[in-house]
């Protein structure tokens, strides 16, 4: 505020006796990328028996580091339940999703399209990790955050999250429908699709977004990404970078998702 | 700090002679000692109103039958279970100070109030206790027995007669007998009964459309011989949210307190102006230390919490309506449910932290308050086009963390550069 030298010249900067008096921050403003990644990951590290979260953290730097925590606390145990939209599975890869949710002590669930509201970590009712919205903008999120110990505050995302997860679909079961879904779709136009769109196109519904990146040193040709798109087999998103890529586009709706849910999915869940 | 630098800080806003009244007004309240330090609790005992102001904070329902209120909510018996639970807690706090303010809603369109009153005041004392009322139902037979059993009565007259009349919708409380007559009458004769006119104050709303009232509105109390006199800021929650733009300006707010303590000069008259803004006019302006994160429920010491008429407890008595009651607790009649264990778990102290002054005001480095975080998030979710009954936990608690709109520090500075520190400009740290 120092822009204002009028003001500040009045204006006493904090460190006296008026100096925070919290010992331990019931809530900490985590400013940076940096920061949010770099909390989020010492916190998985300690979490000891059960993480929930709302969100895949995609964006944030260090993806490894924060991975490497979860797997680790996954292997000791620890229950991780993650809610994701619909179209989060089609950028993760079937292969991907479906060798996620069969790792013991992992729950992934299915909900629709802007759903989910707040993006946020909940680790052993001990904290909370909220990225901060992003405007106006549904479900959008910045790259900043809270950590928030307040009990209180953590009673209020759990039960967001519970919420959530009580509308949640079985991953398990959302990637057996998707599965068959693409393997219809792609059936229907196979004698339309030259042997790399086919290529492409199974490595899209396989693998998402990881698809280009592990096609990065030998690129498809731009003209089968835009014919899969024509046939309506891909559809182009915005990756973590906010760089425009193409992922599997499935023809099953989210409404249809839940119709097969409520009709035989629930039965052979119960 | 100087005075000749506080005054000059302050002349880029108001003129000198008002500057000069400020910089008194603001010395001296923020050196007395409050006397309402430690732990103050709003308790709104209805939800149904005898007025319909058109920018009730608390979404009070319109009641026109003071003869059969539709439902009274808790029950006499559930009232003075919470005040119970009250007085377990005040007993945990060891010196702190401690006041309850019964509010609303109208609390006197309750058949059973004055009983209640009384159940409080052998509970906590005269000393501890006030109320808060729009004056429109205080018979002689209250008068005269109210100033026995609160130490503090807030009449809330929102200007002179057209502008009250019209603010509270022209509902008249008789055929002869306008919303403005009845509170007023209710002053005057206030006046017989010393205890109870001792304990009166009177507030009201500063809008956009009053605040040039407010002088000679101070003139007319004056006669009443009223001797205490506050104007609240308008918190755009409830139904003040959608008339947002009624809420007047940093500068309009320091004129008024030019205003008021002009009014106050000669002592006859103590006018102040809503403790979240004086709060913060002292720290920018004084560099006086207006935080002070160890009192529960608000750092800067005359802030309370607030229990709904559900029972509800909620860390700011702003927040009983939604989407604030989002971050609201349990009811205080639920079993098992006691204030010491909301104390422990945090649902108190929501304001303590995030006024906390690494969390407030995008971390702005000032010895200050923070003023009011609702007022901040509130602001938050206008400016980003996001209505309030929509608003998420995410949203509601990244609002909070935003600078008070109406702290000097937010806004341009009189010499032409932006006084907005980095960290202010916009509330993204660090984007999407």
């Amino acid at each position: 505020m120092d822009a204002c030298p009028k003001l500040s010249s009045v204006s006493t900067p904090l460190g006296g006796a008026g100096a925070s008096t919290n010992d331990i921050l019931q809530v900490r403003a985590l400013d940076s990328a940096e920061t949010l990644a770099d909390v989020l990951a010492r916190e998985i590290a300690k979490a000891e028996y059960e993480i929930l979260t709302a969100s895949s953290a995609p964006g944030l730097p260090q993806r490894g580091l924060i991975s490497a925590s979860l797997r680790n606390r996954i292997s000791s145990g620890v229950q991780y339940h993650h809610v994701v939209e619909l179209h989060e599975i089609a950028e993760m890869g079937l292969r991907i999703a479906a060798r996620y949710t069969a790792t013991a002590g992992v729950h992934l669930g299915v909900v629709a399209r802007h759903r989910i509201r707040d993006r946020f970590y909940v680790i052993d009712d001990r904290a909370v990790i909220m990225f901060s919205p992003a405007g106006d903008i549904q479900g959008a999120y910045a790259l900043h955050g809270q950590l928030i110990r307040n009990q209180h505050i953590i009673r209020l995302f759990r039960a967001s999250f519970t919420r959530l997860s009580k509308v949640a679909i079985p991953a398990r079961f959302a990637i057996r429908l998707l599965k068959a879904d693409a393997m219809q779709q792609i059936e229907r136009l196979r004698r339309d699709l030259t042997s790399q769109e086919l290529e492409l196109a199974l490595c899209l519904e396989q693998n998402g977004l990881r698809c280009h990146r592990t096609r990065e040193r030998f690129p498809w040709d731009p003209r089968a990404t835009k014919r899969l798109a024509e046939l309506g087999l891909a559809e182009e998103v915005l990756d973590e970078a906010g760089a425009a890529q193409v992922v599997f586009s499935f023809s099953l709706s989210e409404d249809a998702l839940r119709r097969h849910w409520e009709l035989e999915g629930r039965a052979d869940d119960d | 700090m100087t005075t000749s630098k506080t005054l000059e800080a302050l002349e880029e806003w108001v003129p000198g002679p008002v500057a000069a009244s400020i910089e008194r007004h603001l010395t001296e309240r923020s050196s007395a000692p409050s006397d309402r330090d430690g732990i103050g609790v709003v308790f709104d005992v209805t939800r149904w109103c005898n007025m319909s102001c058109r920018g009730c904070a608390v979404n009070a329902l319109l009641c026109q039958d003071l003869i059969a209120v539709p439902d009274l909510g808790l029950s006499t018996a559930e009232i003075v279970q919470i005040l119970k639970k009250l007085h377990d807690f005040t007993a945990t706090l060891g010196g702190s100070s401690f006041f309850l303010n019964f509010g609303g809603g109208e609390p006197f369109l309750r058949p059973d109030f004055m009983e209640i009153l009384e159940e409080a005041c052998l509970l906590f004392g005269r000393d501890r206790l006030g109320v808060d009322t729009n004056g429109s139902l205080l018979s002689r037979n209250t008068l005269r027995r109210l100033g026995g059993l609160v130490s503090y009565i807030g009449v809330s007259v929102d200007g002179p007669a057209e502008y009250h009349n019209w603010w509270r919708r022209g509902i008249a409380m008789s055929a002869h007998t306008t919303p403005y007559d009845a509170a007023m009458a209710a002053l005057e004769a206030a006046g017989e009964y010393a205890e109870t006119h001792a304990a009166l104050e009177v507030s009201t709303v500063a809008t956009r459309h009053n605040l040039e009232l407010i002088g000679s509105f101070i003139g007319d109390l004056r006669c009443l011989g009223i001797q205490r006199y506050s104007v609240h800021r308008p918190m755009p929650v409830g139904r003040f949210a959608a008339i947002e733009q009624l809420v007047p300006s940093t500068s309009d707010f320091l004129v008024l307190l030019g205003v008021l303590a002009d009014a106050s000069a000669d002592g006859r008259i103590r006018a102040h102006l809503h403790h979240s803004l004086e709060s913060v006019f002292a720290a920018v302006f004084l560099g006086a230390e207006t935080y002070a994160g160890k009192v529960l429920g608000a750092p800067d010491k005359r802030s309370s919490i607030g229990i709904d008429p559900a029972g509800r407890v909620h860390f700011d008595p702003w927040c009983v309506v939604p989407p604030w009651d989002e971050l609201g607790g349990p009811s205080l009649l639920d079993e098992g449910v006691t204030l010491d264990q909301l104390s422990d778990e945090g649902a108190l102290s929501l304001a303590q932290d995030y006024c906390d002054p690494s969390v407030r005001c995008l971390g702005c480095p000032h010895d200050c308050s923070g003023g009011s975080r609702i007022a901040a998030a509130a602001s938050y979710l206008n400016r980003s086009c996001i209505p309030q009954q929509e608003a998420t936990l995410t949203q509601l608690l990244h609002g909070m963390t935003q600078i008070d709109p109406l702290c000097p520090l937010a806004h341009e500075d009189r010499m032409g550069t932006k006084a907005v520190c980095a960290c202010a400009e916009g509330d993204d740290r660090a984007g999407s």
